[in-house]
């Protein structure tokens, strides 16, 4: 558990760079969007806060490449694999560092464009409408961060494995990267589509329709989310875990 | 009690795209002995060590080390130095040390600092900025700094001055003990052949010669750096 | 401090740099002379070269390691005569072989030996068997 945490915190300090830099610039976008409060029209520099945590999705995806990459190209990868730790703690480390980057980034990015979004808002709710959206927000937050966060660690894990199995291609890892990508992509949809099935039984995640408060129908309206989706999504995330790490320690040359 | 073989590789191959690293290796090593691996480049010396330390896998064969399959629970009981550059250049030289010996029990800070020292390395200096020769030097002391049952040192000499060569050698006679083994692999025989016990000549993936070093002085009637010389002749 | 000739098998050096320096005088029955690891890494060969040699000299007698102290010289005055005319012994056969590959009769080897101790006596007469390696 502690090796764990080392690899972890090493993962996060070779990536420093971006660790500061991205926070950095999110914020400036968004201070430069509050200097265009008065120039732009109000519903454009009010969505424009969105961007950063649009980009938050491809960027993991180049952060989960990255983090192979990079210590096959300086090397540290030898040090890294001389360790005695099993490969799966190193995926394990990487994966997490990933999503402790994406979760800061669109914290960074929530937290400064916040103040701009509430602006498309009408800045008197009543009290008694407020305390509903606030017993929504409890409801609907956490569920929709569990549901973002698997689905992000899934397409991490894919990444990943994607670019260990370009690895054992060895020079034509150009090649193979993107084929084994797509490939892997498909047969996650595809494994998943089959596991939605099996998976009907489990009861649906209940959202509170937020949109029928804005409309000032105080009557809230529950959603209904199936599930399936996503737990399929993460059962593949296991197996691809499972794979990656086999691949690593059994299959992939140093 | 019946010697257990440090190390036994049975027949391992491995190639490389159409290069053959290693040709159906048979190698065997005793426990206590500084074992010379010892070829031009290209000849697998790195390719076996890899292998033993478990960051490649042999195509064909099979390998033990200190009675187990190369993997984490191997490595917790040897030391590898790669031959390549492997530091993180974004630490210091002290929180290379502090990084790397959480991961290993047999780790003694006390020697570390002995080895920082021997090997003239600033504690506080950033790892990107020290020139090769010192970063060498500093995977040597990642090396030595443990008290493992086995060290694999892959070109230890390489990249470092001929003057600093003794001292790297100086250190690893310093750190051996009785019943530790080493195996030292290098292209440059020179500075290093007083400390083998036993030498391995590999050519092409394959043993050429082999043998305990004194016996090779005295049948051939020279050095090992001459022997290196005819042997690649 | 022994010179290492790594042409030749380093333990067998080792004995015989230690046993000389018995036979000179330099160093006498109960001397210290440098643990097995100092040896190693003075000489930088093997601590397992120098454990062979160290042993070997003990069973000839000419140290004996005491645990926890040191090796110490402690070759009895008739073992120091006797490594003495052992060693003398193997020079001469040494001489006495390159000699006869030469064809040379027994004129030629004492005249040659009494030129040549003339000539040691006249010049710096320390230099030793050690410096022959170079």
């Amino acid at each position: 558990m502690s090796h764990l945490w080392t690899l972890y915190r090493r993962e996060l300090g070779a990536s420093r760079a971006f660790v500061i830099t991205v926070p950095c610039l999110i914020g400036l976008w968004n201070l430069f969007l509050f200097s265009r409060l008065n120039s732009w029209p109000l519903l454009v520099v009010g969505r424009l806060p969105i961007v950063p945590l649009l980009l938050a999705i491809p960027w993991a995806a180049i952060a989960s490449m990255q983090a192979w990459r990079r210590p096959w190209q300086d090397n540290t990868i030898y040090l890294a694999r001389s360790l005695p730790v099993a490969a799966w703690s190193l995926l394990l480390a990487k994966t997490l560092a990933v999503l402790t980057e994406v979760t800061l980034y669109a914290t960074v990015a929530v937290l400064t464009g916040l103040p701009l979004i509430a602006r498309l808002f009408p800045s008197e709710v009543e009290a008694p409408t407020r305390s509903i959206l606030l017993a929504a927000g409890w409801i609907n937050v956490p569920q929709l961060l569990f549901v973002v966060f698997v689905l992000l660690a899934a397409g991490s894990v894919t990444v990943q494995m994607a670019y260990l199995v370009g690895r054992l291609a060895h020079r034509w890892l150009p090649l193979v990267l993107p084929l084994a990508l797509v490939l892997s992509t498909w047969c996650l949809i595809r494994i998943g589509t089959v596991l939605n099935a099996m998976l009907a039984w489990v009861p649906p995640l209940v959202l509170r329709d937020v949109a029928t408060v804005a409309r000032g129908v105080h009557q809230v309206r529950p959603i209904y989310l199936s599930p399936a989706p996503v737990l399929s999504t993460l059962v593949v995330g296991v197996l691809y875990f499972c794979l990656a790490a086999w691949l690593l320690e059994r299959q992939v040359d140093v | 009690m019946v010697m257990v073989p440090l190390l036994t590789t049975t027949g391992i191959s491995k190639r490389y795209g159409r290069t053959r690293a290693l040709d159906n290796l048979d190698l065997e090593l005793e426990p206590g002995c500084i074992l010379g691996l010892l070829g031009p480049n290209g000849s697998g010396k790195s390719t076996l060590l890899k292998i033993v330390a478990g960051l490649t896998r042999p195509d064909a064969g099979e390998v033990r080390v200190l009675g187990l399959k190369p993997g984490p629970a191997a490595r917790a009981r040897l030391a590898y130095l790669p031959e390549v550059d492997c530091l993180y250049r974004d630490l210091t030289v002290a929180g290379t040390l502090a990084y790397v010996s959480t991961f290993f029990a047999d780790w003694s800070p006390a020697r570390a600092v002995e080895l920082l020292e021997f090997m003239d390395l600033n504690p506080r200096a950033v790892v990107g900025t020290l020139s090769r020769g010192m970063r060498a030097r500093l995977k040597l002391v990642l090396a030595l700094a443990r008290d493992a049952a086995l060290f694999l040192l892959d070109e230890p000499l390489a990249g470092i001055d001929p003057r600093s060569r003794a001292r790297i050698v100086e250190a690893c006679i310093r750190q051996y003990k009785d019943g530790q083994s080493m195996i030292i692999s290098t292209h440059e025989v020179l500075h290093a052949e007083g400390a083998f016990d036993r030498v391995v000549f590999l050519e092409a993936g394959r043993v050429k010669l082999a043998g305990a070093a004194e016996e090779l002085r005295r049948r051939h009637n020279c050095s090992l750096e001459a022997l290196f010389g005819e042997v690649y002749a | 401090m022994i010179r290492i000739d790594l042409s030749q098998p380093i333990y067998q050096q080792i004995m015989d740099g230690i046993t000389k320096k018995v036979v000179r005088g330099e160093l006498v029955p109960g001397d210290q002379i440098p643990s097995q690891r100092e040896m190693a890494q003075l000489l930088r060969v093997s601590p397992n070269t120098v454990q062979r040699a160290y042993r070997d000299l003990e069973a000839l007698g000419v140290v004996h390691t005491l645990r926890g102290q040191g090796t110490f010289i402690r070759a009895a005055p008739d073992l120091i005569g006797s490594l003495r005319e052992e060693m003398l012994r193997r020079a001469v056969t040494g001489f006495a072989r390159e000699m006869r590959s030469l064809a040379c009769g027994r004129e030629d080897i004492l005249r040659a030996l009494e030129d040549e101790i003339k000539r040691g006596d006249d010049g710096d007469g320390t230099s030793s068997d050690d410096d022959r390696h170079q």
